[in-house]
């Protein structure tokens, strides 16, 4: 008796997705859920925010599951459905976020004390101290690839606002780098 | 370090993390919604972008629809009063039965039609959620309620046509004060006292709960001639959600009823209902009826079960199915008869109607879910006539359209 491979275990979850099944829903939601929430962590301010738009997400993808063409990459379509669900939840929320703004307080109270090493989840941090307009850009064009027409049409805003959203968080995640971890960031530079 | 070695930093170190583990809490949290997020069938993943438009498109056809039937009756009705003053103005007295069913035709076959439109301003003053939270969990939801108060002002400009060619105008201005609350099911959802506290959420509307709304209305109608009159109608709305896809919608409400109706040979305007009239003068001297006025109060009771299509959707389909129970009191009718050139009044009250529960009502419809809210309902209803409504809300202050028209078969 053969091993399945991982791929056709994956097509078989999807395929009884689609037809609805409870307990196979919690299967797929179990294997992804660490994948989204990574993904989702990037565009949110906390985990609370990003469990939220995880579980956007994947209503989105159970709704959806008959979409997904069989061949393609379930990992980067799943990737995609965040993406936009993270998208939305920014849409939803925008109008709480006018006055967003970093205070230096808001730096000291997430990073530690010994600066010397930045962990993953202290660099995230600091993607997360972003005001969300601007975090996004940063996501979406460093990270995810975006070219700028492409996000101004997906956040229906104009090309020169997200090049300005995009230098804007640049700018403040420089200077919370230089103001942490200067010694660590200066190897890239 | 310039842009390009700032990104890659970023991309390095966090472009690909994966969380460890599993929250079962964040499962729990989805999974009594995903038994009803049916996939989208075939059919739906074809037009579903499209139905909004097809919508829009079905509601102006149907309003096309509805000038014509509007236009086609007046043209009936114009042949009929030419005949019926030929009738008159031939032999008067000794009708044949061709005359009396002329007559009759015009008691059956009253239409008629409204058109009302609504601009509605909707201010919404305050939205309270308050949450119980048993001691040992933190965000542990037993009960959710919410309470709303807000206030309507609408201005409406409601057409009623009826065959004839007499046309009221209703210039109608109402002030709404509108409180309702929510109350949701218990939630199993149970995290460790160690989580932090969690932002308050708003529940989705689409859960198993109680909805309650109530309103005070006043309208303000002044009818075509110059005279206004003033109207509290109060009502209840009530939704019972038993699950995302069933509902049971009961809307009780008290509707106060003034008047007149015109009737003369030249230019008759009444409904089949005045046959029941007391004190009418029989058939084959309806002709001499000049002018009835009736002036009562409804109690209105619809009591329908809703099954919406879909729930998990933005637009979601649904069918909606009861009956309406109603219940006059006081009702008061005043005509007036000319004979002979002579104009006789004459006065007669029916006193109460008892509670009557054998009209139908049917309807489909779909509506619109925006940050777990109706955004909007577009409905047609039969009941016992046809009407079509669509409301378009948009919170927390509300500027929207309400748009109705209705076409009703006395």
């Amino acid at each position: 008796m053969g091993k399945t491979s991982p791929e056709s275990e994956l097509k078989q979850l999807v395929d009884e997705c689609r037809k609805g099944k409870l307990d196979s829903q919690k299967e797929l939601y179990k294997q992804f859920y660490g994948y989204a929430m990574g993904v989702c962590l990037r565009y949110s301010q906390n985990r609370e925010e990003a469990k939220e738009i995880v579980n956007d997400g994947f209503l989105k993808i159970f709704a959806s599951i008959r979409d997904q063409r069989e061949g393609s990459s379930f990992k980067a379509w799943l990737r995609r459905i965040m993406i936009n669900a993270a998208i939305d939840f920014f849409r939803r929320n925008e109008k709480f976020y006018d006055q967003y703004e970093i205070s230096s307080f808001a730096i000291e109270a997430s990073v530690p004390d010994n600066h010397s090493i930045l962990s993953e989840q202290e660099i995230l941090r600091l993607v997360q101290l972003l005001p969300p307009a601007y975090r996004l850009a940063f996501n979406l064009y460093a990270i995810e690839g975006y070219k700028h027409p492409e996000i101004a049409e997906k956040l229906g805003i104009t090309v020169g606002t997200s090049k300005s959203n995009l230098a804007k968080a640049r700018n403040k995640l420089k200077e919370m780098l230089y103001a942490i971890d200067r010694d660590r960031f200066e190897k890239y530079g | 370090m310039d842009e390009n070695q700032l990104d890659k930093f970023f991309r390095d170190n966090i472009g690909d993390i994966e969380e460890a583990g599993f929250d079962e809490s964040a499962w729990e949290a989805i999974a009594p919604v995903l038994p009803t997020l049916t996939p989208r069938p075939a059919w739906y993943r074809f037009w579903g972008n499209w139905l909004g438009a097809g919508g829009v498109v079905i509601l102006l056809l149907m309003l096309g629809g509805m000038g014509y039937l509007l236009w086609s009756q007046n043209q009936q009705l114009k042949e009929i009063s030419a005949k019926l003053s030929a009738v008159e103005s031939g032999i008067p007295t000794q009708k044949t039965w061709t005359d009396t069913l002329w007559c009759e035709n015009l008691v059956r076959d009253t239409l008629w039609m409204t058109l009302p439109f609504e601009a509605l301003i909707h201010s919404h003053l305050a939205e309270i959620p308050i949450s119980v939270t048993p001691e040992d969990t933190v965000t542990e939801v037993p009960f959710y309620a919410i309470i709303e108060v807000g206030s309507d002002s609408q201005t409406a400009s409601q057409i009623v046509s009826q065959i004839t060619s007499q046309t009221l105008i209703l210039a109608d201005t109402a002030t709404q004060v509108q409180a309702s609350s929510v109350v949701i099911v218990p939630s199993k959802t149970e995290s460790p006292k160690t989580d932090p506290p969690k932002k308050q959420k708003l529940p989705d509307i689409r859960l198993p709960g109680i909805r309650v709304k109530a309103y005070i209305g006043a309208q303000s109608i002044l009818i075509k001639g110059g005279e206004s009159k003033v109207f509290f109608s109060p009502s209840l709305e009530s939704e019972f959600v038993l699950n995302p896809r069933w509902s049971l919608v009961v809307q009780p409400g008290f509707s106060p009823m003034e008047y007149e109706l015109y009737v003369n040979t030249q230019q008759p305007d009444f409904p089949a209902s005045i046959q029941n009239f007391p004190g009418l003068p029989p058939l084959e001297d309806l002709y001499k009826l000049k002018e009835i006025k009736t002036k009562g109060s409804w109690i209105l009771v619809p009591v329908s079960i809703k099954y919406s299509f879909l729930p998990g959707e933005k637009i979601q389909p649904f069918v909606r199915a009861g009956v309406l129970g109603y219940k006059g009191l006081n009702q008061e009718f005043t005509y007036e008869l000319e004979e002979n050139g002579v104009e006789e009044k004459r006065f007669a009250s029916s006193g109460a109607v008892p509670w009557t529960w054998n009209s139908l009502q049917a309807a489909v419809g779909g509506q619109v879910v925006m940050r777990k809210r109706w955004l909007g309902t577009a409905e047609v209803m039969y009941s016992p006539g046809i009407s079509v409504q669509g409301v378009e809300k948009r919170r927390l202050h509300i500027v929207g359209v309400h748009l109705g028209m209705g076409y009703i078969l006395k």
